[in-house]
């Protein structure tokens, strides 16, 4: 039995550690969660896209190669080609990219702002790549911190481990049950995402770290990951990668080529690298590299090199849960929610344990509320602008969280941003039908209606619905709240 | 494959339902047999996990459904209670947005222990222990990488939750130099 000092240190490190990463947590929560679906948004935001069930590694040949001598080169060269999920084939340099028809002649560009907004949130929360990364990590250990005091200041976990008292009045103590259930039950999921999450930008800063302790060159310990890249030296006006995709095909029966990257593309030196997936493996892929000529160089060992490699190439994977098929990554969604629930709660459990309210409550209100609304926002700014993507999302929360400050009644505030989330999701999806009536009937197109359609529901329900919040200050009669 | 992952749902979910029987009713049989199957049960979806999705699949699924069958067991339980918590201030009060400078002090005093100090500290650590635990320069790498961020995590929070703090961080920074120097003996 945990001591009541404990008890209480803990509850007051968890809330420190709540209120320092409070809304860039829940940023960071809520963009992961939408996410996880992102090979379907990105399906959605451009349902003009040539789709095809098969490919002709020949017609995709084709297609690079020409890529190559229209377009402006930059070291590393792509080639993605259609799979289950993604049916579309496209070419990319490091900054654009375009959408390959079946017969190997290049169609439009690919433009997808906003799903690249949403990636570019979640990541670095649209700071600079560096700085962003970096930020994100630390909160992903701020989170492993959360999950640890959370823990310890939670005595009576197994007594309450299946209660949810739903109180009349402003739903504190619903609150606080919501944010202990969610959180002791999805912890293994908070957990691994903290750990995975917090892995991608402290690599880089680890890597420093132990090859300054080992005093080895950062490059020397990204090669033994990433293996040595070839030393070619050969000219060649256009690469065989119809070739490596027949190598691919005959000796790795049970993977999936997912992509091609050109290395050092253009110069002497290039050589390919194909990434083929296995569907049993949690790795993200493996790489079997090819000189331009389409020879066989060899492969990089993720599949079957030392355990580390595959450790670390399995994390992609289990943090955007892009494994399993369709189920796991509703199960991510579902748990993602989950997560920023408990975001959402604590932060709320904090502000109605005050005895006051002031302009952060309205602040708070309107970062949380005016999240999906900046969302809703961008997306149409997306499709009607192509551009202003996050400068519109950034616009919408800062104005939210302004208005907040100064209105008194935030339940209203609060239902009024419902609404607005509400009404901007239908303006997204009469704008979407409007700019793309021609593709509606696609599958990519009214899935993603479907889904804007019951959020637009969802939130206009939580905006008409007459509840009161825990955005008052409360005392609680009868009832003991246990934190 | 489907029927593999349909009786995985079914184990996860009798699972959590002994031990919703076990902690949140009056279980008919002892508690400690019936949490203890609840448990079993859980551990036991792995089998059918592993057949449909292979064994790398079935460890996160093991860990991560559980969550969604207790949850069944939640809404199935929960009630209303007749507290009422409609006491509130009509206007909100009009207070400064910033914190005082000591607070603000404070604050930049406990990130930094929390975050270069606590990092630097884990990652000596997790250095120490992958020296000692694999051979294979890339094993002891991806050992660092992935446990750090969680030995920070928890150092940060008892750092967080510690009613002495310079007891504490004079603890971590001893633990710290222990294994600065070691790693300095074994590298160079």
């Amino acid at each position: 039995m945990l001591k009541a000092a404990t008890v209480k240190r803990a509850l007051a490190g968890h809330s420190w550690m709540g209120i320092a990463t409070g809304a860039l947590m829940y940023l960071i929560c809520i963009s992961g969660t939408i996410a996880v679906l992102y090979p379907q948004i990105e399906r959605w935001e451009e349902p003009y896209a040539p789709e095809m069930a098969e490919y002709d590694p020949q017609a995709m040949e084709a297609a690079f190669n020409t890529y190559m001598r229209e377009a402006d080169v930059t070291p590393h060269m792509y080639l993605n080609l259609p799979t289950n999920e993604v049916p579309r084939a496209a070419v990319s340099t490091e900054n654009e990219s375009r959408f390959v028809n079946a017969d190997g002649s290049l169609a439009m560009s690919s433009e997808h702002e906003w799903t690249h907004f949403l990636i570019d949130l979640h990541l670095y929360l649209t700071l600079p790549n560096t700085l962003g990364i970096i930020l994100v990590s630390l909160i992903g250990i701020g989170l492993v911190a959360l999950i640890m005091t959370g823990f310890l200041a939670h005595p009576s976990i197994v007594k309450d481990a299946f209660s949810w008292r739903r109180d009349k009045g402003n739903g504190r103590i619903a609150e606080v049950d919501l944010h202990n259930r969610l959180s002791v039950w999805a912890a293994p999921f908070h957990l691994v995402i903290a750990v995975t999450g917090a892995w991608f930008g402290l690599a880089l800063l680890m890597i420093l770290v132990v090859s300054t302790a080992e005093d080895r060159s950062p490059t020397e310990l990204s090669a033994a990951i990433f293996g040595e890249e070839p030393v070619l030296n050969e000219q060649h006006e256009s690469l065989a990668i119809a070739e490596a995709l027949r190598y691919v095909e005959t000796e790795i029966p049970e993977g999936d080529p997912w992509f091609v990257v050109v290395h050092e593309a253009g110069t002497p030196q290039q050589f390919m690298e194909v990434a083929v997936t296995f569907p049993d493996r949690l790795i993200y892929s493996e790489s079997y590299r090819f000189d331009p000529a389409g020879n066989y160089l060899g492969s990089v060992g993720f599949r079957d090199g030392e355990v580390g490699k595959q450790a670390i190439y399995s994390i992609y994977r289990l943090h955007f849960g892009h494994f399993g098929g369709f189920f796991v990554r509703l199960l991510y969604v579902v748990l993602g929610a989950a997560l920023t629930v408990v975001s959402v709660t604590g932060i709320n459990i904090w502000l109605s344990k005050r005895k006051h309210q002031d302009q952060w409550n309205g602040i708070w209100t309107g970062i949380v509320w005016g999240t999906p609304l900046g969302l809703f926002l961008s997306a149409v700014a997306g499709l009607l602008a192509g551009a202003g993507v996050t400068t519109v999302f950034w616009v919408s929360v800062l104005l939210c969280m302004i208005l907040g400050a100064k209105v008194v009644n935030l339940n209203r505030y609060k239902q009024q941003l419902c609404l607005a989330s509400a009404i901007s999701a239908i303006l997204l999806l009469v704008v979407y039908a409007a700019s793309y009536w021609q593709y509606l009937s696609s599958q990519a197109a009214w899935q993603g209606m479907l889904v804007i359609l019951i959020t637009a529901a969802l939130l206009a329900r939580a905006g008409w619905r007459n509840t009161s919040g825990c955005y008052s200050d409360t005392e609680v009669q009868g009832v003991t709240i246990k934190p | 494959m489907l029927s593999s992952d349909i009786l995985a749902g079914i184990l996860t979910i009798v699972g959590t339902g002994l031990l919703y029987l076990s902690w949140a009713r009056k279980s008919p049989v002892s508690s400690t047999v019936t949490t203890l199957s609840g448990w079993i049960f859980i551990a036991a979806s792995f089998w059918p996990w592993m057949w449909s999705n292979g064994i790398e699949f079935a460890w996160p699924l093991l860990l991560f459904v559980p969550a969604c069958g207790a949850w069944c067991w939640v809404l199935w339980h929960n009630r209303y209670i007749s507290a009422s918590t409609n006491i509130s201030f009509s206007k909100k009060e009009t207070t400064s947005l910033l914190p005082s400078l000591k607070r603000v002090g404070d604050s930049v005093g406990r990130l930094l222990l929390y975050i270069p100090f606590c990092g630097i500290i884990s990652t000596w650590i997790t250095l120490v222990f992958a020296k000692r635990l694999f051979s294979q320069d890339l094993d002891q790498g991806a050992f660092v990488v992935i446990l750090t961020p969680l030995l920070w995590g928890l150092l940060a929070g008892w750092l967080l939750m510690s009613e002495r703090l310079w007891r504490s961080t004079s603890i971590i920074a001893g633990i710290g130099a222990f294994c600065a120097t070691l790693l300095y003996f074994t590298t160079w």
